[in-house]
């Protein structure tokens, strides 16, 4: 490991442990994310990114350890977390039969909107994600990149401080990625803490500010950019050939 | 408390033109149906009775369905997260479905109302009999909806077929129905006089609140609410009340209602063993890295079930006159025991369907060395695989030693598995 946050944290990893029968998909992952950071989560397949966020969000226990967010133990006040992050999954997972404006009004309530509030926050992250002509079209009708803006509307109704994001651009085409850029550098402009997941290391390079690197469960690298740079022998803070350059070390 | 669900129901469900295309369509069939009574005297009656089923029909299959798919479906589909990811309580959403799902059945039941209360109003001597009908059906419904809620919340797969077991469920109400119409009209329950209709139906109504709990329960479990230990041990604690109640008075128990509550406890066991897929991982949880009350609460739900049979068990031959002579019921408690621990085998042996694969072996179990000794003279050493109903205080030693030996070797198989499982699991290469 190369080096751990030392800003004040948002979010810390503390020992999380999860084993699938015989398989250890997260070994001991202990590192903090700063509030306001654009963390990139990168990894080769299998390395326990997706587990992870999963861990971090409230929908995986973990065998051992724990994440907090915000002060708040996602173990054990899960609801709590809940209120405060916007998960994005690799899958999108909508109610095909609603119209866009009801999807985001049915979680504005689950999110404990207030009614009058619930409107002009749909409204508000229609016109974020450029959705508000599509409001009445069903969600079934829509492209998969629509289809992914309206999952990243969901994941805004509640405004969350923090968003897990994974794989947000894959199987998307080059216009809506670069849209999705735009919007990620907008919500990290209004001070949100993002974690991107993603295999696509240039684009994360955009607007990313921090790295977390994971092989094989393990952590090999947690920092900022430049952090992570300044300490290879290089001296660069590229994520692409800061990634390379770990990946090539082996696994201990 | 918000009730999204509701929401989500009524957007999807609830649009104009269907409704109105839905009420006028059931006016239509309604009228259609007087104009084929109408023609002889006396149809009242009859018409009433055809457009209540018909009514049933639509509330039960329609609903059945809707509620058997209300979690399922979404897992499938993977909205289900989405759901877990809000700030809900299982409350919330157990509630939510429960009333959501089957809102376009029931309004679609309500469209009949106008003929029935028509019907209602007009014939004085349908109106005791109407009132009773619906009584009964209320009941069923919420219980039988809880049902499907609960078959839905612990289905990982679509489970329409449930919509089928639904109209089963109406055959069923049908014959109770007739059923309840026989028996007299007081049922005497702990010695106490009580109506029987309303005695049924309170008693359904209480069994739909202990689905509804269950399925929160396994809700909550997916939302990784806190679980609480004392769910399952109530829920048989009541069913045992409940069922004592039929064969006490006056401080007597009758050994007949005790073997069916002892039943009824052991094919619970069954279900909640079944039913909660509590493998390796969970185990690994429950011993390593859970302490405190959360160890507590996270005890596997068969050890949950089978401890409290093997209390009632031992209570039943310590109170009940005929077992201090006949300890069948103990005998009967450890062969259950025997069975959920090698369900739990199963478990640990990764085998695929291990849920399956214990249903077999254990119904092999008791099936092959049955045929076995039967056929070679022995019926004598039934006891040996099966619970001998039939033994004395005397024979206790004897018959208890071959389901104690086979309990024994179980925990020894189970033993070895765990202390594998439970090594560190290695990184993936």
């Amino acid at each position: 490991m190369l080096a751990s946050m030392r800003e004040t944290s948002f979010l810390k990893s503390e020992n999380v442990r999860k084993e699938f029968g015989n398989l250890l998909a997260c070994d001991n992952l202990n590192f903090e994310i700063p509030k306001g950071a654009v963390v990139a989560l990168v990894g080769p397949n299998g390395a326990g990114k997706s587990t992870w966020m999963k861990i971090a969000a409230g929908l995986l226990e973990p065998t051992d350890g724990t994440v907090w967010v915000d002060g708040i133990d996602v173990r054990l006040r899960p609801r709590e977390v809940h209120s405060k992050i916007g998960f994005l999954p690799d899958f999108y997972g909508l109610y095909s039969d609603l119209p866009v404006e009801d999807y985001l009004l049915y979680f504005a309530q689950a999110y404990r909107l207030p009614d009058g509030v619930r409107e002009a926050r749909v409204r508000d992250v229609l016109e974020k994600v450029s959705l508000m002509d599509k409001r009445t079209a069903i969600l079934g009708t829509l492209s998969r990149g629509m289809a992914q803006r309206v999952a990243i509307a969901r994941t805004l109704v509640n405004d969350p401080p923090l968003l897990l994001l994974d794989e947000p651009s894959a199987g998307l085409d080059p216009e809506v990625r670069v849209g999705l850029q735009e919007l990620f550098k907008t919500l990290a402009a209004d001070g949100k803490t993002l974690i991107v997941s993603s295999h696509i290391l240039t684009e994360l390079q955009e607007y990313c500010s921090h790295i977390v690197i994971l092989k094989k469960g393990k952590l090999i690298a947690a920092g900022s950019l430049d952090e992570i740079g300044k300490l290879r022998a290089d001296g660069t803070a590229s994520i692409q050939d800061t990634y390379m350059s770990l990946m090539k070390e082996p696994t201990t | 408390m918000t009730f999204p669900e509701i929401f989500r129901a009524t957007r999807s469900d609830f649009k104009p033109l269907k409704l109105v295309l839905s009420f006028f369509t059931v006016q239509l069939l309604s009228l259609a149906i007087y104009s084929v009574f109408s023609q002889s005297p006396g149809f009242e009656s009859g018409l009433f009775k055809t457009l209540f089923w018909l009514q049933i029909i639509v509330i039960c299959g329609l609903g059945f369905q809707r509620l058997a798919e209300s979690v399922s479906k979404e897992r499938l589909e993977k909205t289900w997260d989405f759901q877990r990811l809000t700030p809900l309580t299982s409350f919330e959403i157990t509630f939510g479905k429960f009333i959501g799902a089957p809102l376009y059945a029931l309004f679609l039941g309500a469209c009949f109302l106008p003929m029935l209360i028509f019907l209602w109003m007009g014939v004085p001597e349908l109106r005791s009999s109407a009132l009773t009908h619906y009584e009964l059906a209320i009941a069923l419904i919420l219980f039988l909806y809880a049902l499907s809620l609960l078959i839905s919340s612990y289905t990982e797969t679509n489970s329409r077929g449930a919509g089928i077991i639904g109209l089963f469920f109406i055959a069923a109400f049908s014959s109770s129905t007739s059923f309840l119409s026989k028996l007299p009209d007081e049922t005497f329950y702990y010695g106490i006089s009580l109506p029987t209709i309303h005695f049924h139906t309170i008693a359904t109504v209480l069994f739909g609140f202990w689905a509804f709990f269950g399925a929160q329960w396994r809700i909550g479990k997916d939302l990784m609410e806190s679980r609480k230990i004392w769910r399952l041990p109530s829920f048989l604690l009541f069913l045992i009340v409940y069922i004592l109640g039929f064969g006490a008075s006056n401080f007597y128990i009758s050994s007949h209602v005790t073997s069916t509550a002892l039943g009824a406890v052991a094919l619970f066991s069954w279900i909640a063993a079944f039913a909660n897929d509590e493998r390796i991982d969970h185990w690994k949880i429950w011993l390593q890295h859970r302490k405190g009350i959360e160890k507590w609460n996270y005890t596997p739900m068969w050890i949950q079930s089978v401890t409290i049979l093997l209390i009632f068990a031992v209570l039943a031959c310590i109170l009940i006159p005929e077992y201090r002579e006949r300890p069948a019921a103990i005998i009967f408690a450890l062969f259950i025991l025997r069975d959920m621990l090698f369900l739990q085998w199963c478990r640990f042996t990764r085998s695929i369907r291990p849920s399956v694969l214990a249903v077999i072996y254990i119904t092999l179990g008791y099936g092959i060395p049955i045929a076995f000794l039967a056929a070679a003279g022995l019926k004598d050493f039934f006891f040996v695989v099966t619970p001998g109903t039939e033994a004395k205080l005397s024979d206790l030693p004897l018959h208890i030693f071959p389901v104690i030996l086979q309990i024994a070797g179980l925990i020894w198989l189970n033993k070895v598995w765990l202390d594998r499982g439970l090594r560190p699991a290695a990184p993936s290469q």
